[in-house]
């Protein structure tokens, strides 16, 4: 959950900072005399609780609850965190002072928005609906927890494309765990004493103005396009020999072009290396060395790479638009003979036969052209990310606790 | 939880005024972040082991903290090496570890150790309630300061509390394991906890209200600049001089 000191850039530090500094002016803004004591304790409270190591499976893991924190402080949560963090970072040196903005925002942030939406749900009267969603949005948190650090690391250069990839990653089982946690604590806080989640007996349910309701629906919404947005920046690049050259397009998998990206040329059997630089289309061209297959690597910043395979074949290729231009002429004489023997009728009259050839080599090109495009278009169409990716993804993850679920009860006796 | 170890002693560091400890601790982290060549690096992680030598703390516990900030580095080190783009230098297997990440992940375990040495050298060696005091006269808000002091006064009470519910978890036969009664027994054991943090922030501040708490923090003693602190913020502005002569020559240079 820490970042440690050194690892950011100094951008995504300010960033981070400016964000704890709003946070905390709102939050401290709403901590009277009488909150002062309250606040503190339960500061204290969750710093207890997150040191406590919950078993899941082999391993296990400490809780974040920055989720149920929003929900119990709101807004007061963001110094809560901000004091948690600065304990540790004096007391055990998890952290510093430099990240302690950027670690801040990163858990509170989320716990906030997502902790006050939650609030609304509290009742008395709908004890099960009111821990289903403190549960549902708790877990929401940490995942957006989890999102923000990588996002600091993805921001701040190339070389985090895996370590936030994998971070993020390692969020996905706490914030399962985290999501049944908070639910029955909830559910327990709802039996005991319900005035801690701002429910007493007499006044079930929370109300809250029109305009905070707004913030929170806009942070829901850009938590459930998250992975949208996370799949937006996959590269492609796509590539065909069209006789002389190689050309094709580099762009990401929302359409939008790779420009002045490098891209990487490995002959796969002689080994000749070449490189080349995309244009403000994505698009690019080589001229092969010589008949070879070729491996294409794109680099297009932030550790975005895609390779394709060319087949360049020299020979066959003009060979065959020979052919074709032949038969479109109507040269009868040679059409029985079938595909490769058009090197005959070259023979029989070199002059006019290259110069119908150099011809038709440029009509060909021009008309092939809206073909090749199509067949550009159709590629990129087709690895553009849609809907069915994303609701396939969160089929995914339902499955794999559906699997779990089975698993544990077939365990009991 | 055993907290403030690095708060005992009586070297300079220890003695110094907190407020100079912090305002320095926090210039210097900063300049670390910012630094971006190696001999910088170098040199800064040079000063922070010379500082953390003044502050005479025993160097069997600075070992087993620096050893869990480097288990982070590890991870990083296994990592970013050939996560990075840029010119190869040699490749196992299908990974290819680059110049640019060596450099990267070099930089990252200088710079993660030069500030956490640091920070154990100028801010472990003060109390949190001196650090909580320095907070308050260098303006920080008082709501802010407050929340500080009385989180850590009421934390080992809170974990004392915390093993008092969990014993008598255990002592009725509670075993931790993957299944839904631990997760719902260390989920009423949370409860409970926040339960009683509640109703005890209640009480003390019916206490408070009783001796007349307003929300003032009121501050009987107050730090005096002794030439012990002035001769520790003319060793860190001489530290935080020489790195930035290294920076930007090295910079320069380029």
């Amino acid at each position: 959950m820490h970042i440690a000191e050194g690892v950011l850039s100094v951008p995504v530090l300010v960033t981070g900072a400016a964000v704890t500094l709003a946070g905390l002016t709102v939050g401290i803004k709403r901590v009277g005399p009488e909150d002062i004591p309250k606040v503190a304790l339960l500061t204290a409270a969750f710093f207890v609780a997150s040191l406590v190591h919950i078993p899941i499976g082999p391993s296990n893991a400490h809780l974040v609850l920055n989720g149920l924190l929003g929900i119990i402080l709101g807004w007061e949560a963001f110094p809560a965190i901000f004091i948690a963090l600065l304990l540790q970072a004096v007391l055990f040196q998890f952290g510093g002072l430099t990240t302690l903005g950027v670690n801040t925002a990163n858990m509170a942030v989320p716990g906030v928005a997502l902790g006050i939406l939650a609030k609304r749900f509290m009742s008395l009267k709908r004890p099960a609906l009111s821990a289903t969603v403190a549960g549902v949005f708790s877990g929401l948190s940490v995942l957006g927890a989890g999102f923000l650090v990588a996002l600091s690391l993805w921001f701040s250069g190339d070389s985090f494309s895996v370590v936030s990839k994998i971070i993020f990653s390692a969020h996905l089982p706490i914030a399962f765990v985290e999501a049944l946690l908070t639910g029955m604590v909830v559910r327990f806080l709802l039996r005991v004493r319900p005035e801690i989640l701002g429910c007493s007996v007499n006044f079930a349910g929370h109300s809250l103005d029109g305009k905070t309701n707004l913030i929170c629906l806009v942070f829901i919404t850009l938590f459930l396009f998250l992975p949208a947005v996370s799949h937006a920046h996959r590269v492609n690049v796509f590539a065909w020999f069209n006789g002389e050259k190689v050309v094709g397009k580099a762009y990401y998998s929302n359409g939008r072009p790779a420009e002045h990206a490098k891209i990487e040329i490995i002959g796969t059997r002689t080994g000749s290396r070449l490189s080349c630089i995309t244009d403000e289309k994505g698009g690019f061209s080589f001229k092969p060395p010589g008949k070879d297959t070729y491996r294409l690597i794109l680099h297009a910043g932030q550790g975005h790479r895609a390779t394709t395979l060319v087949n360049v074949k020299i020979d066959e290729q003009t060979k065959n638009q020979d052919n074709s231009h032949n038969k479109g002429k109507g040269l009868s004489k040679l059409q029985g003979n079938g595909g490769f023997s058009s090197v005959e009728g070259v023979s029989k009259d070199t002059s006019s036969c290259k110069d119908i050839e150099k011809a038709v080599d440029k009509v060909l090109k021009v008309r092939l052209q809206p073909v090749y495009k199509a067949i550009e278009d159709m590629a990129i169409s087709q690895s553009r990310v849609k809907v069915k990716d994303v609701v396939s993804g969160l089929g995914y993850i339902i499955g794999i606790m559906g699997i779990w679920a089975y698993m544990s009860s077939r365990r009991k006796p | 939880m055993t907290c403030e170890l690095m708060a005992r002693g009586d070297s300079l560091l220890h003695k110094a005024d907190p407020r100079v400890k912090l305002i320095c601790a926090l210039i210097i982290s900063f300049e670390i972040v910012f630094l971006r060549s190696v001999t910088a690096l170098f040199f800064a992680l040079f000063f922070a082991i010379l500082t953390l030598l003044l502050s005479r703390l025993d160097y069997k516990l600075i070992l087993r903290r620096l050893l869990v900030v480097n288990v982070f580095v590890l991870f990083m080190w296994l990592l970013i090496p050939w996560s990075t783009p840029g010119d190869l230098v040699f490749s196992v297997g299908p990974l290819s570890v680059t110049k640019e990440g060596l450099s990267t992940a070099l930089s990252i375990t200088m710079k993660c150790n030069a500030i956490v040495i640091f920070n154990m050298a100028l801010l472990s060696t003060s109390t949190i309630f001196a650090l909580a005091h320095a907070l308050d006269h260098l303006k920080v808000p008082s709501v802010l300061v407050q929340l500080f002091f009385f989180s850590y006064r009421y934390l080992h009470v809170l974990e004392d509390e915390y093993l008092r519910i969990k014993r008598a978890a255990v002592v009725r036969g509670f075993r931790p394991g993957t299944n839904l009664l631990t997760y719902r027994t260390y989920a009423n054991i949370l409860g409970t906890l926040f339960v009683r943090s509640y109703d005890r922030g209640q009480r003390v501040y019916w206490a408070m209200t009783c001796r007349g708490f307003n929300g003032t923090f009121w501050l009987l003693s107050h730090f005096h600049l002794q030439t012990r602190d002035f001769l520790l913020m003319l060793l860190m502005v001489a530290f935080v001089t020489f790195l930035l002569i290294f920076e930007w020559g090295t910079i320069c240079h380029l």
